[in-house]
C-alpha cells in the first residue's frame, strides 16, 4: 500500500501573489472586527460598570397617585372644611343608542320624579348624540338610575362643589359654578390657586365664632325688621377676620335660588356713612397731634350753623363738655369742634394712615372704596368729625378700630390664617399713648354712656356706639338709620374688635320705639363677646378689682380749666 | 472535554433563563398586587375625603347647638363659671384656722 501522496502544491508566479493578498485582507478584516468589538467592550464596561445612569439600581415601584379632588379644599382656621370638592356621577343619553324613548322617558321620570315625562320625551328623540339629562346625581339617584337598566343612559364622573357649613360662611366664601371656576368670594378670589389642587387653603375664621355671630346678628335684625345687617370680628393684634356675616345671606350650595341682594356682602363692597362710632377716629387723632388734651374741653351748649347745615346733639347736655363728655355722650358739637381743632389737613393725614381713604386689602373681590368728600372743605372736615360726610365699608372701618386699640399699630385686614413662623406686619399709626386714652374713653361709654347694653361682665367691653341717617333723594332721612355698634375686648389688653351694623332697624315696644345703635346693636356685641370669648380664650376678670379700676381711671373736668374741681370717673 | 463544557454552558444558560423568567414572573404579579393596592388605597382616600365632608356638615354649629339643647343639660358657661388656679384657696390646712378647703363653695 503505497502512502497517499501528500498533496503539495509549489505554487509560485500570480497564484502565490493572489493568496498573499487573501491573507492580508483576512488580516484587515480581523483588525477591524477586533476593532469594533473592542469599542463594544469598552462601552458596555463604560455603561455598566463606570457610569450609574442609565437603568437605576433599584427598580422605583408604582406610588400610590394622591387622591385629589380637583378644585382643593377650604378649611377655617382650626381644619374644618368649610368647602370641598366630591366626585358625582351626571346622567347623559345617547339619543340614537335609546331602544324606547318612550318607555325610557317614563321610567326615568319615575326615579328622578322632578324630570317631567314630555320633557324627557323630547330630549331622548332629539336625534343627537349627547343630550345632559341631569347633573350631578345623589349616589341614591345613581343607584336607582342604574337600576332601572335603560339603554343608551351613560354616566359622567363630574366634581361638585360642597359648602358643609350652608349658609355660614356664604359672602365670605362666594360659590363656584358647576364646572368648578370660582365666581364670587375666596373662591374667585384664590381660583387660580384652588384649581392648582394641592393643600387647602386655610382661612383665618373661626367656624364657631362665626356661627355666634350670624345667630347673634340674625336675632338683631330679625327683632328690629331691619334691612339687613354686617358684623365682623377681628383680632386686633394680627388683622386676621375671625369672623365676618353679612345678612339677608345665601346658600352657596345653590345660589342662584337667592334674591340678587342676598348675595351682596355688607360688610366688605357696603359703604356706610359710620355715624358717631367714627369719633373713636376724631378723638384719637386730635388726641395724637396734640391738638387736644384729656383734660380740655369745649362748649357744646349751642348748636353749630355753617352754611345750610346746622350741627345739633342727639344726646345734648347743653352745657361746656370735657374731652372725655364729649365722648361718652357722643356730642355731634364737641367732636366737630375737635376737628377743626386739628383743621382739614391733619384729619385727611390721619384718615389716610388709618386706612380708611383707600380700599381695604382683604382677600375677596366683593371690596367697596370709601366714598371721600372732594373737595374736603371746613364743613366736611366738621360732619367727618361725627361720621357722616364719608362712607367706609365696615371690615375697614373694623381694621382701623383695631388700630386705634392694639396700642396704634395698623395690622391690614385679612381673611388668610398667616404662617406660623411669619409675624404680622404692621405699621405705627398712633402713638401708644393715644391709644391707651381712647380705650379709657371706650370703657366710659360702657360703664356710663352711651353703649352701657354693650356690656358683658367680666370681659372689660369698651366701645363705641353710632347711629347714621341714611342718605336718600336729598338730604337725610330720619327714619332710615344705620345703627352700630363697635366693642373691643378685654379694654386693658385688647385682643378682639367686634362690630355690628344693622341697616335700618325699626325700633319696637322693648327699647321704647328707639333705634339706635346703643339700643339696637350694643346688645347684640354684649351677647356676642359673653359666648365668643370662652371660645377665643379669654379669661374674665374682676371688673371691680383694683387693679384694673386703676388701669381704667380717668378724670373728667367738669368746668373749663381754673374754674372748678374734677369729677373723677373710675368704672 | 470539550463536550463536557458545552454541556456545562449549555446547562448554566437553562438554568440562568429559567431563574430569570421565575423573577419576571414574580416581579408582574408583586406589580400587579401593588396596582390593585394603589387602586383601593385611591378608593379609600376618595371614601375619606366623602366622609370627611359628611363630618363637617354633621358638625355645622347650628346642628350640635340643636342637639344639645335637646339632649344634653349643658348650657353656655357663664363668668362665673370660669376661674384661675389663683383663685382656688390654698389646699393645705393652715395652722390658724384660715380658709379651708371645706369652705369652698359655702
Amino acid at each position: 500500500m503505497t502512502p497517499k501522496p501528500i498533496a503539495t502544491a509549489h505554487l509560485d508566479g500570480t497564484a502565490k501573489q493572489s493568496l498573499e493578498v487573501g491573507r492580508n485582507r483576512l488580516l484587515v478584516g480581523g483588525a477591524l472586527f477586533a476593532v469594533a468589538f473592542s469599542v463594544i467592550a469598552f462601552r458596555l464596561a463604560d455603561v455598566s460598570v463606570v457610569k450609574t445612569a442609565g437603568e437605576p439600581g433599584v427598580a422605583a415601584a408604582a406610588q400610590a397617585r394622591a387622591f385629589t379632588a380637583g378644585r382643593a379644599d377650604i378649611v377655617d382656621r382650626n381644619g374644618v372644611i368649610l368647602a370641598t370638592s366630591l366626585n358625582t356621577a351626571s346622567l347623559y343619553a345617547n339619543p340614537r343608542h335609546v331602544l324606547d324613548a318612550r318607555e325610557a322617558a317614563k321610567r326615568l321620570s319615575r326615579v328622578l320624579p322632578e324630570l317631567r315625562a314630555a320633557v324627557l320625551l323630547g330630549k331622548l328623540t332629539s336625534g343627537r348624540t349627547f343630550v345632559w339629562i341631569k347633573r350631578h346625581l345623589t349616589p341614591r339617584q345613581h343607584h336607582s338610575v342604574l337600576r332601572q337598566g335603560i339603554p343608551g343612559l351613560y354616566f359622567q364622573r363630574e366634581e361638585r362643589r360642597i359648602y358643609p357649613q350652608g349658609r355660614l360662611f356664604s359672602h365670605l366664601l362666594g360659590f363656584a359654578g358647576i364646572d368648578g371656576v370660582g365666581l364670587a368670594g375666596v373662591e374667585k378670589q384664590f381660583n387660580d390657586s384652588l384649581r392648582a389642587g394641592a393643600k387647602p387653603l386655610v382661612l383665618s375664621v373661626d367656624t364657631r365664632i362665626q356661627h355666634v355671630l350670624t345667630q347673634e346678628l340674625a336675632a338683631a335684625v330679625g327683632e328690629f325688621r331691619a334691612a339687613g345687617g354686617t358684623g365682623l370680628v377681628m383680632d386686633t393684634d394680627t388683622g386676621e377676620i375671625i369672623a365676618m356675616a353679612s345678612l339677608p345671606d345665601f346658600d352657596p350650595n345653590v345660589p342662584n335660588r337667592s334674591p340678587a341682594k342676598a348675595l351682596f356682602n355688607r360688610a366688605t363692597l357696603g359703604v356706610y356713612e359710620m355715624g358717631s362710632t367714627f369719633k373713636v377716629f376724631t378723638i384719637a387723632m386730635a388726641l395724637d397731634a396734640g391738638a387736644v388734651r384729656m383734660s380740655g374741653g369745649f362748649d357744646a351748649s349751642k348748636p353749630i350753623r355753617v352754611a345750610r347745615f346746622r350741627i345739633t346733639d342727639y344726646h345734648g347736655k347743653n352745657r361746656w363738655l370735657s374731652v372725655p363728655e364729649i365722648f361718652m355722650y357722643s356730642s355731634n358739637i364737641g367732636a366737630a369742634k375737635i376737628a377743626l381743632a386739628l383743621g382739614t389737613r391733619g384729619q385727611r393725614d390721619y384718615l389716610g394712615r388709618l386706612g380708611l381713604l383707600t380700599p381695604p386689602s382683604v382677600e375677596v373681590p366683593e371690596v367697596g372704596a370709601p366714598l371721600v368728600p372732594s373737595p374736603w372743605r371746613k364743613i366736611n372736615t366738621m360732619t367727618i368729625a361725627y361720621g357722616h360726610g364719608i362712607a367706609v365699608s365696615p371690615a375697614q372701618f373694623v381694621e382701623s378700630v383695631a388700630t386705634v386699640a392694639n396700642g396704634g399699630i395698623r395690622y391690614p385686614a385679612t381673611v388668610l390664617k398667616p404662617l406660623k413662623d411669619e409675624p404680622a406686619k404692621g405699621r405705627r399709626v398712633l402713638k401708644r399713648r393715644t391709644s391707651l386714652e381712647i380705650r379709657k374713653l371706650m370703657r366710659l361709654v360702657v360703664t356710663g354712656g352711651t353703649g352701657r347694653q354693650g356690656h358683658a361682665p367680666g370681659y372689660l367691653v369698651g366701645g363705641k356706639t353710632g347711629t347714621a341717617e341714611k342718605t336718600g333723594g336729598r338730604g337725610y332721612r330720619s327714619k332710615a338709620l344705620v345703627s352700630s355698634f363697635v366693642g373691643v375686648f378685654p379694654i386693658t389688653a385688647p385682643r378682639y374688635v367686634v362690630l355690628v351694623l344693622i341697616d335700618e332697624p325699626r325700633g319696637n315696644k322693648r327699647t321704647h320705639g328707639y333705634a339706635t345703635g346703643g339700643w339696637v346693636a350694643a346688645p347684640a356685641v354684649s351677647r356676642i363677646i359673653s359666648r365668643a370669648a370662652p371660645l377665643l380664650g379669654v379669661a374674665p376678670v374682676d371688673e371691680e378689682s383694683e387693679l384694673v379700676r386703676r388701669a381704667l381711671r380717668v378724670r373728667i373736668p367738669t368746668a373749663p380749666r381754673g374754674r372748678q374741681g374734677h369729677n373723677i370717673a373710675s368704672f | 472535554m470539550r463536550g463536557r463544557v458545552t454541556v456545562f454552558w449549555i446547562l448554566l444558560a437553562a438554568v440562568v433563563g429559567f431563574g430569570l423568567f421565575q423573577v419576571k414572573y414574580k416581579v408582574q404579579t408583586l406589580e400587579d398586587d401593588l396596582a390593585r393596592l394603589n387602586a383601593a388605597i385611591t378608593a379609600e382616600q376618595e371614601q375619606l375625603h366623602v366622609l370627611a365632608a359628611e363630618w363637617a356638615y354633621l358638625n355645622h354649629p347650628a346642628r350640635l347647638q340643636e342637639l344639645s339643647a335637646r339632649y344634653l343639660p349643658l348650657r353656655p358657661p357663664t363668668v362665673d363659671q370660669i376661674g384661675t388656679l389663683d383663685g382656688l384657696p390654698d389646699a393645705r390646712l393652715p395652722a390658724n384656722g384660715g380658709p379651708r378647703l371645706d369652705d369652698v363653695g359655702r
